[in-house]
């Protein structure tokens, strides 16, 4: 897994809108450094915003270009790792509706972890009524996109865990 | 690929509805890529059950008294292979949703394969369990009549991205007659266009913060074009801001104050802020239908006011906006180019449009829920409505990095109401 805070699926399906870097959900660690940026564009926008407007354009490029980085390269979601990332997302859900095949079956979530495979229980269920007679019952467990589940014996309970790896 | 023949019978039943409304031929009004939000707009009100069929009588009342005496001289054509470009970057790419809200929103828009009101009857149905319970739902709602009731991941993805496409296409339709005769170089246009890392992110995504955000935008270009009163793309825009999300509300008031503030003609205030009125009217409905039905949604409730956090507020936007990898300087700058005065209608409609969110949402925290302060807090909230200020704050940018010939003074009127 990388080292790069959204380098990972997971970290993607958690955060990958909220932020290019992770910073937000990291408590913004490179804070003094982007302030420090932040008022020095201030002062030359002010400054050059009437007098030297390609130099303020440039300034936003050049600025821009570690977010650039992030994008189109460390990310999971970067184009070239975008196909792991989907393909992991739509395994994650397929191996989830094998499971508990809605809407073709009732299904009755009866615990689910707040972590990556929320989002993925709700999209592959997510309309929860009261269940049924003979519903399906499932849990969503783990932190991950690898996909395993398993039907315990004694409570017919069907646990679909995801790991990391 | 049926999401595209979705959109297309969208897109043509909008741009009959155009057609009828402007008196413009249907040749003309199937080029102009509001026509399927036009649709989109009556089908949500339809939806909706009487209480929407109300609001659509106001919406033809609307429509029907802007109709003018004779249809507008054909607009100038848009740049149609920029706005391919545009496409091909949304588009190139798996159509699988691989972020936290895409899923969740996408799983409702599921449910529309069931009907053509299946959505907003599940979201009114406390016993479903919908989350997030009482949004609005015209964006799932949307994703499955595009989708032609498939059920289909990539079906569901592929439809949102071209929902995505269509609020930029419908931006820039609003905007081209204020701007297309501005020299706006190559590098002016990167740097709005490409200042802002993480709206490259959404642009690929299906989140509707960047939708939201264009949609405001749109309204503000549609009305600042307007002679008289405003036309059924505006009404259809505001409809469509207040269906997709509560925020829509906040975006429709802002573009209509920004228009009534800088309009030349004081008497027209009225006729300007009707979009408004029916977006709150429609935001207003949706809230008493999902309270009554049980299912009221509790996220964006307002209550006493916490201005004690106002600080803590503050900081939160300083560091989000700040974020040097996620939006480069381009904040700080954008900042510069909404603050210096200017004398171009234009730019100061934007400022307010701007300004108006931003009180207006920094208001929805204070006076809102725990749950959205305890979002803004770990993180999974500012930087989202900043994307959604992004497409004003951006444009405003871009004019000051591009200034009208000569300076100062009102950029060249548009050529007729639309």
């Amino acid at each position: 897994m990388s080292d790069f805070p959204l380098g990972s699926p997971e970290a993607i399906v958690l955060d990958g809108a909220n932020g290019v870097g992770g910073a937000p959900r990291r408590g913004f660690p490179d804070a003094g450094l982007s302030s420090a940026l932040a008022i020095a564009a201030l002062a030359v926008a002010v400054v050059l915003l009437r007098r030297s407007r390609p130099a303020v354009a440039v300034a936003l490029l050049l600025a821009a270009v570690p977010g650039a980085i992030c994008v189109l390269v460390l990310r999971a979601d970067a184009p070239l790792k975008r196909p792991a990332l989907a393909r992991e997302v739509s395994e994650a859900i397929e191996d989830v509706h094998t499971a508990a095949p809605w809407p073709e079956t009732a299904v009755a979530v009866v615990a689910e972890d707040d972590d990556v495979l929320f989002p993925v229980g709700r999209y592959a269920i997510p309309a929860r009524p009261p269940p049924a007679a003979g519903a399906v019952r499932l849990e969503l467990r783990g932190d991950g996109l690898d996909v395993e589940c398993t039907t315990d014996a004694g409570t017919a309970v069907v646990v679909c865990r995801g790991d990391d790896e | 690929m049926i999401s595209l023949v979705g959109l297309a019978l969208a897109h043509t039943f909008g741009a009959v509805l155009l057609a009828l409304a402007t008196r413009e031929p249907l040749r003309l009004t199937l080029r102009r890529p509001s026509a399927a939000l036009v649709a989109l707009a009556v089908l949500h009100l339809c939806s909706l059950g009487p209480a929407g069929l109300v609001l659509l009588a106001a919406l033809a009342a609307a429509a029907l008294w802007a109709r003018p005496a004779a249809p507008a001289p054909p607009a100038a054509p848009l740049p149609w292979l920029a706005l391919a470009g545009l496409a091909a970057a949304t588009l190139a790419r798996p159509w699988v949703p691989t972020q936290w809200d895409e899923l969740v929103w996408l799983g409702k828009a599921r449910l529309g394969a069931a009907g053509f009101d299946a959505v907003v009857d599940a979201s009114l149905d406390p016993a479903q369990h919908l989350i997030p319970a009482g949004y609005p739902t015209l964006w799932p709602a949307a994703v499955g009549w595009l989708s032609l009731g498939r059920d289909g991941l990539t079906t569901q993805t592929l439809a949102a991205s071209l929902l995505v496409i269509v609020t930029a296409a419908a931006a820039l339709e609003a905007w081209w007659p204020h701007v297309r005769s501005r020299p706006a170089g190559a590098l002016p246009l990167a740097a709005a266009a490409l200042g802002a890392p993480l709206v490259w992110v959404h642009l690929r995504s299906v989140y509707l913060d960047l939708p939201l955000g264009l949609l405001g935008l749109a309204l503000l270009g549609t009305l600042l074009g307007a002679e008289r009163r405003a036309p059924l793309t505006a009404l259809a825009f505001a409809v469509v801001l207040a269906g997709f999300k509560d925020e829509g509300v906040v975006h429709a008031l802002a573009a209509s104050i920004g228009a009534i503030v800088v309009s030349q003609r004081p008497s027209r205030s009225l006729a300007l802020a009707a979009p408004a009125g029916l977006a709150v009217a429609v935001a207003l409905s949706w809230r008493a239908l999902a309270a009554s039905a049980g299912t009221p949604g509790a996220d964006h409730a307002l209550g006493a006011p916490l201005l004690a956090w106002l600080p803590q507020l503050a900081r939160l936007v300083w560091l989000h906006a700040t974020d040097v990898v996620t939006w480069g300087v381009f904040w700080p700058v954008a900042l510069v180019a909404l603050a210096r005065p200017t004398a171009e209608r234009e730019v100061r409609s934007l400022k307010w449009l701007v300004a108006g969110y931003a009180a207006a949402l920094s208001a929805g925290l204070v006076f809102g829920s725990e749950r959205m302060r305890a979002f803004a807090e770990n993180g999974t909230l500012l930087d989202r409505l900043l994307v959604q200020a992004w497409p004003a704050a951006a444009l405003a940018l871009l004019l000051a990095l591009a200034p009208a010939q000569g300076g100062a003074g009102t950029a060249s009127m548009p050529s007729a109401q639309r």
